[in-house]
């Protein structure tokens, strides 16, 4: 596919901040000798700045955990700790070349990552902090008392440096060895945020369930992004023992790790610059209230506490919702809906069709069912909320399963995309079992729309729609990190087939806002769209009339007719009878977990036993 | 027989100070979801302020038990708003590591001037010691078990029985449907920060005369309260009591008889251990994500 929209977006953040950030780089360049200006104290502000860069590279690296894929980690001056140890044990025990040993730090403290995440598989939020805070502390107290291999409560002196041509480095040069290694940290992490990978990260932390619904294994986006993050944290840690010549536990501890939060917090959690920022925010500060003794944490936790009351989200984030931002991006948006009114290049059917080996197939014989489930039950402790539930879905039909509250219509839903286990019964997908997990099901074909908003509010609508097509992707985050031209082609046409997605149903103008600013009913079409991105076969929808107004419903409900068009099937949950009626192929009824009914609208609209089911009254 | 005894009673006294930590950790978590870093720096002001009227000035002992509990309300009040003000303005989900390390950071430089590192050590609140079984254990070890066992069972009884300790539970629970029933939620969560404050100066206060207890150590006793806290199940205050006596036992078991060295490896690994088997915490049900 061809560049459909001239232009492509490509970063959320403005100009301004990319104007500073090659200010900030010209100036580090020239740091060394800017530092003349210092005199006999020259060396100090070198190995100062050197530090301030270290000390940024682990705080990229645990903003990528923490802020994108919303690991709280409190061990990553942990790994700073284990890079350090790997690289002067492997230098000093073992008369490793320096460089060899950095190579050495980074997989060792990757595999440590690795571990930490696949035994805590099942664990989010405060239980990822309290898991990784423990490892801490087993890391601290291994460094103490191992004395014979890391020097116990004295520390590892002699780490060496690098040497080029025979010569170690100087600190000179050493800074500059940094700096390209913060700079390498820098791009690796935005390249692998702005990629599929990235926007799996996110998915997951904002919400697990809409994760799985768009075919992503939340375990999987959790181990890969802390492996990454593990990857930078031990470079960083490497070339902290070799700055300082010396590693100790002691800068395992919580209070270095303190300074990192503060960075992030600082800048911008979650932002791509925003850990950098911080960090120079707190290295001036940290550097101006040395000497103080204890006045100067008295300080710094005053200085955190109004810093956290004056910007509450941050450099960045105080930015981005400011008057200025929101201008810049008024601009934008009024560009891109002058577009809208645009004809689609290309039609919603070719669209969903094109490049996909599924759904062609669902185009044969029109009685063969895409999906059909057999005996389905499902008890929740003494209540049935289905028993031996049949039901099939042809290929282009919208199937409408309607029944009074708690008749489980959305406990099928449930069962067949995986989010409930079924206890007895068999779902098939074209001839294939389904399996187990939500994800899985979502990668198979089947997709859901919940009963209620699933969109991922910090993120905007184009990058919704970006997100749900990571199925057909797949996590290729080493194409991403390297930005091979493979990969660039890949993304640049995603992005134009998510708003010839949007313009083919007449959102376009929507593509830059923010998720969260969105109205009831734009998030509900909308998060229609993102399931549609990802190809399914099968789209289950709960309740999607719920709450729209007059226009919305028409909008719904001619958006549904294009996608059955379209040659996509639909299980529909809807309450809203009238909608129904109009709307479906076949209904199915269910009520307390039976079907009671199942056939044409016209056949169920006249049905005696469904209108008891609804209206109550005896039993025929 | 000696040793015995006395390796019991100091895992009971060990177990009793971090059950009360971990039970001030607790009271606040419930109302808030906010794991207080600056828990610990009330165990310092307890410890503080009876060192001070009791060493310094030497006021008689009631004097100090009076005197903690009137600071460490006030200090409760003012962490509390020190902490959740900003946690409200900002918005992101964990700015209450900031808020609350920020806090901890302040009172833990203010100790560190107004004590000048002094060890905060006062006398005894009862002299002496009783034998058992041959044993020497003194009145003070005696005193802590006691009075903490009688806080904790307080404080339990508190929460099942009466009215406002309804509402605190339903807090923990879900504090929209709560306020919807009229019950203030800044209420109950600001005496939650004051109750658990209290509590956890006056552990500070029962164990200075035994412990060491130095003005920058609040972290350190905020970390093993949270352990605690941790083995015996997120949000629990029954749970938070027996993780605190789990801990405090197999602390002093390790320590007596394998190597003092190995207490808080074996502690950690315990953690570490329960977090992947037991996510929950032993004596915790099975909770949603938090």
């Amino acid at each position: 596919m061809k560049i459909l929209n001239g232009r492509v977006r490509t970063q959320p953040l403005s100009v301004g901040l990319y104007g500073l950030a090659a200010v900030m780089l010209v100036a580090l360049i020239a740091w060394p000798e800017v530092a003349h200006i210092f005199g006999g104290q020259r060396d100090f502000y070198i190995g100062l700045v050197t530090g301030a860069l270290i000390t940024t590279m682990l705080t990229i690296s645990l903003n990528l955990a923490m802020g994108f894929a919303g690991l709280l980690s409190f061990i990553h001056t942990g790994l700073l700790a284990v890079g350090g140890y790997t690289v002067g044990v492997t230098a000093i025990k073992y008369g490793l070349s320096p460089w060899l040993s950095i190579l050495i730090a980074v997989v060792g403290v990757t595999f440590l990552c690795i571990v930490i995440s696949l035994i805590s598989v099942r664990a989010t939020n405060i239980y990822w902090g309290l898991i990784t805070l423990s490892f801490d502390l087993v890391i601290i107290q291994v460094a103490q008392q191992w004395s014979s291999i890391t020097g116990g409560f004295n520390g590892l002196p002699g780490v060496p440096r690098p040497s080029l041509n025979g010569v170690q480095l100087d600190d000179v040069e050493f800074f500059y060895l940094c700096l390209a290694a913060a700079m390498i940290t820098y791009i690796v992490t935005r390249n692998i945020v702005l990629s599929p990978s990235g926007r799996a990260f996110m998915a997951v932390r904002q919400s697990p369930e809409t994760a799985s619904s768009l075919g992503i294994n939340p375990a999987r986006a959790r181990l890969l992004a802390f492996a990454v993050s593990g990857a930078l944290a031990g470079l960083a840690g490497a070339l902290y023992a070799q700055n300082l010549n010396f590693i100790s536990a002691e800068v395992a501890n919580q209070g270095p790790q303190l300074a990192l939060f503060i960075a992030i917090f600082l800048g911008g959690f979650g932002t791509l610059l925003g850990p950098v920022l911080g960090m120079v925010v707190v290295t001036i500060v940290q550097n101006q209230i040395r000497g103080l003794g204890s006045n100067s944490l008295l300080i710094l936790g005053l200085f955190l506490l109004a810093s956290i009351l004056i910007l509450p989200r941050g450099i960045i984030g105080t930015w981005t919702s400011s008057r200025f931002f929101e201008r810049y991006q008024t601009r934008r948006r009024t560009r891109r809906s002058a577009d809208a009114d645009a004809k689609p290049a290309l039609t919603l059917e070719v669209l969903l069709r094109q490049g996909s080996d599924r759904i062609v197939i669902s185009t044969g014989t029109s009685d063969m069912p895409v999906l059909s489930a057999t005996g389905v039950s499902k008890a929740f402790g003494g209540v049935l909320a289905l028993q031996h539930v049949d039901f099939d879905l042809r290929p282009r039909e919208v199937h409408g399963l309607i029944g009074p509250n708690g008749a489980g219509k959305s406990t099928l839903g449930s069962c067949i995309t995986g989010y409930i286990q079924r206890d007895s019964g068999e779902v098939v997908l074209r001839g294939e079992k389904l399996p187990r997990s939500p994800h899985a099901v979502a990668l198979l074909g089947i997709t859901r729309v919940f009963q209620t908003p699933h969109l991922l509010d910090s993120s905007t609508v184009i990058e919704n729609i970006l997100t749900g097509m990571y199925s057909r992707t797949g996590s290729n985050w080493l194409t991403a990190i390297f930005r091979t031209p493979g990969y660039r082609v890949g993304e640049r046409e995603r992005r134009a087939e998510a708003l010839e997605l949007l313009r083919s149903v007449g959102l376009l103008g929507l593509a830059d806002r923010s998720a969260a600013s969105l109205s009831h009913g734009q998030k509900r079409l909308v998060e229609i769209v993102r399931a549609v991105a990802m190809r399914p076969d099968v789209l289950i929808l709960d309740e999607p009339a719920t709450g729209l107004a007059k226009a919305e419903l028409v909008q719904l409900d001619a958006m549904l007719r294009a996608l059955r068009d379209a040659g996509l099937s639909m299980l529909l949950i809807e309450h809203n009878m009238e909608f129904v009626m109009s709307l479906c192929d076949r209904i199915t009824v269910l009520s307390f977990g039976q079907v009671i009914a199942h056939g044409r609208p016209n056949e169920i609209a006249s049905s005696l036993v469904v209108r008891e089911a609804y209206l109550g009254g005896t039993a025929a | 027989m000696t040793t015995q005894v006395l390796i019991v009673s100091q895992a009971l006294y060990l177990g009793c100070v971090y059950a009360l930590l971990a039970l001030g950790l607790t009271i606040t978590y419930s109302a808030t979801r906010v794991v207080n870093f600056a828990q610990g720096e009330f165990f310092v002001l307890g410890a503080g302020v009876a060192y001070y009227l009791e060493a310094v000035r030497h006021q008689p002992a009631w004097v100090a038990v009076l005197a903690v509990v009137v600071v460490s309300m006030v200090l409760g009040v003012i962490t509390e708003r020190a902490i959740m003000l900003p946690i409200q303005r900002s918005g992101i989900h964990y700015a209450w590591i900031i808020s609350t390390l920020a806090v901890a950071l302040i009172l833990q430089s203010l100790y560190s001037k107004l004590f000048q590192g002094a060890l905060l050590r006062p006398p005894p609140l009862v002299e002496g010691s009783v034998r058992i079984v041959g044993a020497g254990v003194s009145y003070q070890i005696l005193l802590v078990i006691v009075c903490a066992i009688a806080i904790m069972v307080a404080y339990d009884q508190f929460l099942r029985r009466t009215a406002y300790g309804s509402a605190v539970r339903a807090t923990a629970h879900d504090p929209e449907t709560t306020a919807s029933f009229g019950v203030s939620i800044r209420g109950v969560i600001l005496t939650s920060f004051i109750v658990s404050g209290v509590i956890t100066a006056l552990a500070g206060l029962l164990v200075s005369s035994v412990l060491f207890i130095q003005p920058t150590v609040g972290l350190t006793y905020t970390t093993s309260g949270f352990v605690a806290m941790v083995i015996g199940g997120l949000g629990s205050s029954r749970g938070a009591i027996a993780g605190g006596l789990v801990v405090g036992l197999l602390n002093s078991l390790v320590v007596n008889l394998i190597g003092a060295n190995l207490g808080q490896i074996a502690i950690v690994c315990l953690l570490a251990i329960i977090l992947l088997i037991r996510p929950q915490g032993l004596f915790s049900q099975p909770a949603g994500e938090h």
